[in-house]
């Protein structure tokens, strides 16, 4: 249904290995082989959320790359390779479709990605911190500077990407495991 | 006060490791739907959270299928839990896949941390999320237009209709059009009748952004 309802001119399947064998996945070959669309299998380990999305996360930003207009369908696979694929959908800000007795498409908003929803000195505030760092330091690197960069790690802290902790009389400032995440996201080559 | 809330299927172990591992847990609530397998993993739930004397809640899910409703529903729960000033966080393991997918979405729009726990290992995976709401993306006058559209969705309604509907000048409401153009929240479609004349459409999903 989801291949009636959403137009495309190339079609990506994400599945796993064994997946491959079944009826399901053949048919989705054959159907698009009678109307000669190109289709790409993407594999996955479908017992592994984070590595999904990774995956489908890259192939889209590929695609997005080749000026591709990228629309996903979340209604199919494993519970776990529906949600990478909703995860991946707001990630990129592309379009993304449940489909079932009726086509819904989800409320995805093209500029709410994490790079887009922080400001450019928070990016870079965030991208400075590694491991425990002495606050009053990173107040003195920033000089003039130091004010807002102070604003910037609250603004992160209740994001829930900075944590702030006492030790040995100093104020240390660290990222949480999602700001470690969304550190490596920024620095990921942008496509 | 932390608030623990799952999806729930037939195995009460999916949602278990999060409640051993948040601290300071003061409510379970679960997310089911009406079959007795998921009637009986909640029973389990149930038995645990009062052995550890915390309240248990659970929410039936008439239609597991569903998405848009379970979602609803499940940003009701999430809503009142803000209200009464508890920090949430959402296993996502249980339930159908559409549950999940609508346990996901509701954590991603209002900023929730997700976990996922692994089949096998038990081990629990942290989602990435940010701890803000997605409609923050969106301005004050984005969303009025927005819930104005809601409103009238059984209508075809151009900018010229939306500005006389709102009191607005016509630029005003072409700006704001075009911004969530941009974003992907609304299209234009042309009139049924009249090709010339677009009318801009809403989906229904993007009630959630505004609720």
């Amino acid at each position: 249904m989801a291949m009636r309802a959403i137009p495309f001119d190339r079609l990506v399947v994400i599945t796993s290995q064994d997946n491959t064998f079944r009826d399901e996945y053949q048919d989705i070959l054959q159907i698009n082989r009678i109307s000669r669309t190109p289709v790409e299998t993407l594999m996955v380990d479908k017992f592994d959320l984070m590595g999904s999305f990774a995956a489908i996360v890259n192939s889209i930003q590929h695609h997005k790359e080749m000026r591709d207009k990228v629309a996903i369908n979340i209604s199919g696979g494993t519970v776990l390779l529906a949600d990478a694929a909703l995860l991946a959908a707001f990630q990129t800000g592309v379009d993304a479709y449940h489909v079932d007795d009726r086509v819904i498409k989800l409320p995805v908003l093209r500029n709410a990605s994490i790079e887009e929803r922080l400001s450019s000195d928070q990016r870079r505030t965030l991208l400075r911190l590694e491991g425990n760092t002495d606050l009053a330091a990173l107040q003195k690197e920033a000089g003039p500077e130091a004010a807002r960069t102070l604003k910037d790690l609250r603004t992160l802290k209740k994001m829930g990407l900075v944590q702030v902790g006492l030790g040995d009389g100093v104020t240390w400032v660290s990222l949480t495991r999602m700001g470690e995440y969304y550190r490596k996201a920024l620095q990921r080559p942008s496509r | 006060m932390v608030a623990v809330f799952g999806t729930l299927g037939f195995h009460p172990e999916s949602l278990i490791p999060t409640i051993k591992s948040s601290q300071e847990v003061s409510r379970v609530v679960v997310f089911i739907s009406p079959r007795s397998e998921s009637k009986e993993a909640a029973d389990q739930v149930e038995k645990y959270c009062s052995a550890l004397g915390v309240r248990f809640d659970e929410v039936i899910i008439p239609d597991a299928y569903d998405l848009l409703s379970i979602a609803e529903r499940i940003q009701d729960e999430v809503l009142d839990s803000r209200e009464r000033g508890e920090l949430a966080i959402f296993n996502i393991a249980g339930g159908t896949r559409v549950m999940s997918a609508a346990a996901l979405l509701v954590c991603i729009l209002e900023g929730l941390n997700a976990v996922y726990v692994h089949d096998d290992t038990g081990q629990e995976i942290m989602l990435p999320s940010l701890h803000m709401r997605y409609s923050s993306a969106l301005t004050e006058m984005e969303k009025e237009v927005l819930m104005f559209l809601l409103k009238h969705q059984g209508r075809e309604l151009s900018q010229k209709d939306i500005a006389a509907g709102m009191g607005l000048h016509k630029a005003t409401v072409n700006h704001h059009v075009k911004m969530l153009l941009e974003k992907g929240a609304v299209r234009l479609v042309p009139k049924d009748k009249d090709n010339r004349t677009k009318v801009v459409k809403v989906e229904d999903s993007m009630r959630l952004l505004l609720r």
